[in-house]
Order: structure tokens, then C-alpha cells, then sequence
């Protein structure tokens, strides 16, 4: 497979009042391939969104490049960035807020197809069948937001989302804000239209239950930068960085009691702490930990760690 | 979850409110009334504009002066003839220079609603692309453009609109081909809106500042959209809540501010009538004849109040803070 997508040491910094200084994204390199999922898995303020909008060019990059197809989007004229719009898109964690109020449900969905100049008749047509594949029916193209649910909204973002038949969606937090039994329903929806239409998925998550069922290769991110990368099931089954084996540990499970959580909260990206980022939170931190910053390194097959004294 | 579009159910939930529908009732009432204007004086058969003081009319099947001797033990100086309550001319009375007071306020009327209604679309539409412009783009074009207001809000709207008026009463505005008679009523329009372009352009900032941020605005810039297409089509449809509550309190503070400016002298100019010139004309004689202050006064007051009862009701309706969604 080829790699569709790929960030070499992308940081994002956002200047403050006063002189300081956030790193929300502090150095990322990744790649995503043609047809694969890849989760991005954290807690909330790591900069996973962030990164996530960088990735398909919708927050500038301070350092590093985000190659599309080989692409800059940095250095794009802006014709051609608005060619490339149509095949990266974005569906969004607040179902509440990711449909304009105003515009029926067709509307919306027809909106990319205008903003991309396709004929005045193919419109109605499309936009059938857009609702037939997130599972909606054709009357709902008449309808406003507010008379759908949050599983339906969640289903017409979708729809917008692959009007233009993108190669890539970056899915931020795509299920996070609906009920549990609904998660479910945009799980699999999402699953079946990856294996339909060959679609990449970059999918932002805090929820290794949904990771799980989604993920071809995980990679976990704390506090601005990649901690730990691989194959889905190889990462979730053993899991080489302490935080990545306290994610999990968080997870309840019903055949043990739940291992102590982690001690502290995560520092503030304002001032992160020397050496390893996740030290003062490690139960295995030692000297080494407090000064040197260990480095993304291979560990085995497509498998990369940051950390001096992985747990594999 | 209601049917319909957005406008059936706003419809649906302002006719369910009994204030709403009086004010509007009320509304539609006094523009009818001062459209009518024309057809009143006509069918009663005065001339609301001409000075008749020494004319007569027919008071109980006599004819009598228009200009009555005082009441006063000396009989010194005239007074116009009061208020006879039926229906025909001189209803009303007479103001000093012998013209039907009824007549004079439905012709006043109309000035004084057409003024404040130009005078609010204008300052929305000015406000409207401010507040865009300024909560959309955000840094320094909202800096230089919030400050602007804050500097215009910080002067006295009153004293600014007054000496704006004095400044270009009695002097033909001249710029570039066109020439703007002093009586013209644009003047007063303009002056009027500009003075309340940051009362009506703040909260469209903050509205558009925050829809800026919406994640559907987010998804258009995601598809390609130009800024000009998100301004027009994502954002500005989400502003018509906050121009509806907007529009009437807005159009009430410029009906007192034009009424304030013609009781001054610098806004409507005589022949012409507004509200505000005839409390004028009534002023003088508040304690003989009080009618003639009285009835455009109380116009004033009707719009007004129904005006504000008309927006906060849609205000009701439309804020998300009043929780009633």
C-alpha cells in the first residue's frame, strides 16, 4: 500500500499573552496509508485535535510538513489546495454544532458539491445517494438539524464529509459525543464504509473500547508528542510505554479490580517537564527519566516506542 | 422535536405570546393609521400643511374663527380652537398656525416611522457588516474596529446626533455630483443610524465571534469555502435571530431620538411633520390647549412600547440564553 498522508516533526505553538508559550503539537511524525485506519489515542488537551486539523491543512503548522500524496500543504498554490480540499475531510466531535442550523439536511450535504462546481443537476441525485450510504432516507434531505438525533447528525456529517469521495477523513472524537448503543451504530458504519470505499481514516479518540474496534495501527500521544506507535491489536494486547499500559489499565475490565490510576494530572503545556515528558507521572521513572528526553525509536516490526526502559 | 422550518416555528412561537400579538396588532395599526394619512385629510377636507389663521370651520352647524380670542380676563393674544371629539375637521383642534392637529399627526407619523425604520435598516446593515467583519476575521481588523465603536459609543448619542444636525442644517450637503438638500429626510436617516451603529453592532460582533468558531463554519472552511461564502452563507443566516431583536428595540430608540432631534428643530423641517415637530408646535400652549402636544406624544409612547414588547418577546423566543428553545 502506498502511504497517502505523511507529518515529518509537525509542531504547533500557540503564543499566549505574556510571553508564554503552549507547544500543542510538539514534533509529530506520521503516515498514514491508502485505506487505513490509524487511531490517535489521549487525553483530552494533548493535542490530538490539533494535530488531527493540521493534518488536512486546516491549522498552519509552525515547523515540519504534512505531505498529502506527496504534496506539501504548506506550499500549495491555492488552487490547487482547493483541488486537494475534496479529498481530506474532517467529521466532527460536536454532532450539536457541525450542521449549520440553517440549512436543511440536503442543503449541507449539497454545500461541498456547490463549493466544488458540480452541475446544478447531478446535485439531487448525489445527495440521494450520500443519505443512502450513511443509512438515511431520502426524505431526510428536506429536514433541519434540529429534528434529527445525535446519531442521525453524527450520519449526515458523514455524508457531507464524503461528498466529494475524500481519500482521507480525519474523524475527530467522531462518537464521543453520543450515547453508548449509538457509538456502536457510527462504529460500524464507519467500518463498512473504509472497507466500501478505500477510505484513510486518521480517528482521534480517548476511547480504547472504540480504538479497538476501528484501528489498524494506534499511535498514543501525550502532552504534545507520539509516545507510542503500532499495529492496533499489538499495542493494545502489550503495550511498551508505561501510559499506554495505564490507558488501558483505566479501562475497567469485569474479570479483575481496577489497578491503581495514575498518580497526578497531566503538566500544563505551558512549562512540560525535563527529560521524558511523562516522568513525574511514571510509577518507572528514574534519574535518567528527569533529563533525557528519550526518543521515538523502533523496537520491532512497524512498532516504536518513546521511552528508555520499555515495558516489552 | 417541532416540524417545519425555522421561520414556521419562530411564527408559531411568537403568535403564542398575547403581548406579542397586541404590540404587533398595535404596530400595524399606527402605519395604517399614518399611511392613511393623505386619505384622512382629504375625506375631513383640511390642509395640514398650509398656515390658515384666519380660516373658520363649522362648530356645532356655526361657523366659527379657527384663532379664539383668550380666555384670559384681557383677551390679549389667540389661541386655537380646541378639540371637539367627532370625527370631522378640526377633531383635534387646531396647532397655532390654524392647521388640523389629527391630520398633522397621521402626516407626522408617517415622517417619524419612516425616519426611525430607515434610520435602524441602515444602522443594521452597516452594524451587521462590522460585526461580521470584526468577529469573523478576529485580530487586528476587530481591534481597529472595536475600538472605533468604543470611541463612538463613549460620546453622548444625543449630543453627537444634535451637533451633527446643527452642523448640517441649513447647509446643502455636497459630495462629489450630488447635492442633499438640508430638509432632505436622509439627513436625519443618516445621522440617526450612525449614532447607534455600536449599540446594534456589538452584539452582532459577539455573535458572529462566536459562530466564527462553530464547527460547521470549521467543515466549510474544510470543503473550500471562501471567506465570502462562510460570511454569506454559514454565518449571516445564524445572525437574522439577533437582527429580528434587534430591529424593533432598535427602531424605538430612533423613533425618540428623531422625535428628539425634530422637537429641537433639527430633524424634520417645517411644513413637513414629524411627532416631534408638533410637540413643538404644542408646547406653547400645553396648558390651554394640551391636545396638541398630547396626541403625538402619546403616538410616541404606543410605538415605543410596542416596539420593545415586540422585541423582547422575540427575544424570548430567539435568545438561547432565555432558555426557551
Amino acid at each position: 500500500m502506498t502511504v497517502l498522508l505523511e507529518a515529518h516533526d509537525v509542531r504547533r505553538v500557540y503564543r499566549l499573552g505574556g510571553g508564554r508559550v503552549l507547544q500543542a503539537v510538539a514534533g509529530v511524525s506520521l503516515h498514514v496509508k491508502e485505506g487505513e485506519s490509524l487511531a490517535l489515542v489521549g487525553e483530552s488537551g494533548c493535542g490530538k485535535s490539533t494535530l488531527g486539523r493540521a493534518l488536512i491543512g486546516l491549522e498552519p503548522v509552525d515547523a515540519g510538513a504534512v505531505l498529502f500524496d506527496g504534496e506539501n500543504l504548506a506550499t500549495l498554490t491555492s488552487r490547487r489546495r482547493h483541488a486537494l480540499r475534496g479529498r481530506m475531510q474532517m467529521v466532527f466531535q460536536n454532532v450539536h454544532a457541525a450542521l449549520n442550523p440553517r440549512r436543511t439536511a440536503g442543503d449541507s450535504i449539497a454545500e461541498p458539491l456547490r463549493i466544488h462546481g458540480i452541475g446544478r443537476a447531478a446535485i439531487p441525485e448525489r445527495v440521494r445517494v450520500l443519505l443512502d450510504l450513511v443509512g438515511l432516507p431520502e426524505q431526510a434531505a428536506v429536514r433541519y438539524p434540529h429534528e434529527f438525533s445525535g446519531g442521525q447528525r453524527q450520519r449526515l456529517n458523514i455524508a457531507r464529509a464524503l461528498a466529494l469521495d475524500p481519500a482521507l477523513v480525519v474523524a475527530d472524537e467522531p462518537v464521543s459525543a453520543l450515547d453508548v448503543s449509538v457509538q456502536a451504530q457510527i462504529v460500524n458504519l464507519f467500518r463498512d464504509l473504509q472497507a466500501r470505499l478505500g477510505l484513510a481514516c486518521v480517528f482521534i479518540s480517548h476511547d480504547l473500547a472504540v480504538v479497538r474496534q476501528m484501528a489498524d495501527r494506534i499511535a498514543v500521544m501525550y502532552l504534545g508528542a507520539i509516545v507510542e506507535e503500532g499495529e492496533g491489536m499489538a499495542v493494545l494486547a502489550a503495550p511498551a510505554h508505561p501510559y499506554t499500559r495505564a490507558l488501558i489499565d483505566a479501562v475497567p475490565r469485569p474479570d479483575r479490580p481496577l489497578p491503581p490510576p495514575l498518580q497526578g494530572e497531566v503538566p500544563s503545556p505551558l512549562s512540560p517537564p525535563p527529560g521524558c515528558r511523562f516522568h513525574p507521572r511514571c510509577p518507572h521513572a528514574i534519574g535518567r527519566c528527569r533529563e533525557e528526553a528519550p526518543i521515538l525509536r523502533d523496537i520491532g516490526p512497524g512498532r516504536k516506542v518513546a521511552c528508555h526502559f520499555p515495558l516489552i | 422535536m417541532s416540524e417545519g422550518g425555522p421561520w414556521v416555528r419562530l411564527a408559531r412561537q411568537v403568535l403564542r405570546r398575547r403581548g406579542a400579538v397586541a404590540a404587533f396588532s398595535a404596530l400595524l395599526l399606527i402605519v395604517l393609521a399614518s399611511a392613511a394619512a393623505p386619505l384622512y385629510a382629504a375625506w375631513v377636507g383640511v390642509d395640514p400643511f398650509a398656515s390658515d389663521v384666519a380660516g373658520t370651520t363649522i362648530r356645532d352647524g356655526r361657523e366659527v374663527d379657527l384663532m379664539q380670542p383668550n380666555d384670559n380676563p384681557l383677551h390679549l393674544g389667540l389661541t386655537p380652537i380646541g378639540p371637539d371629539w367627532r370625527l370631522g375637521p378640526y377633531a383635534m383642534g387646531a396647532d397655532p398656525q390654524g392647521r388640523d392637529v389629527a391630520a398633522r399627526v397621521l402626516y407626522g407619523g408617517r415622517n417619524s416611522l419612516l425616519i426611525s425604520a430607515a434610520s435602524a435598516l441602515l444602522c443594521l446593515a452597516v452594524a451587521t457588516g462590522l460585526g461580521l467583519a470584526a468577529g469573523y476575521f478576529g485580530g487586528w481588523v476587530d481591534a481597529v474596529l472595536s475600538r472605533l465603536l468604543d470611541i463612538l459609543w463613549a460620546v453622548p448619542v444625543y449630543l453627537l446626533a444634535i451637533s451633527l444636525s446643527i452642523v448640517t442644517i441649513g447647509h446643502a450637503l455636497h459630495l462629489g455630483i450630488v447635492t442633499i438638500a438640508s430638509d432632505n429626510l436622509l439627513i436625519p436617516v443618516a445621522i440617526i443610524a450612525l449614532v447607534y451603529i455600536p449599540y446594534a453592532a456589538r452584539p452582532l460582533r459577539a455573535r458572529a465571534l462566536a459562530l466564527a468558531r462553530a464547527e460547521f463554519v470549521l467543515a466549510a472552511r474544510a470543503l473550500g469555502a471562501s471567506h465570502w461564502r462562510i460570511l454569506t452563507r454559514e454565518i449571516l443566516p445564524n445572525l437574522l435571530d439577533t437582527l429580528m431583536v434587534l430591529a424593533p428595540l432598535l427602531m424605538a430608540l430612533c423613533l425618540l431620538a428623531e422625535s428628539s432631534l425634530s422637537f429641537l428643530s433639527l430633524g424634520v423641517q417645517a411644513p413637513a411633520a414629524s411627532w416631534g415637530t408638533i410637540i413643538q408646535d404644542g408646547e406653547g400652549l400645553i396648558y390651554t390647549r394640551p391636545m396638541v402636544a398630547i396626541l403625538p406624544g402619546l403616538a410616541i409612547v404606543a410605538t415605543v412600547l410596542a416596539l420593545n414588547v415586540l422585541g423582547d418577546a422575540l427575544r424570548d423566543v430567539l435568545d438561547p440564553k432565555g432558555g426557551r428553545r
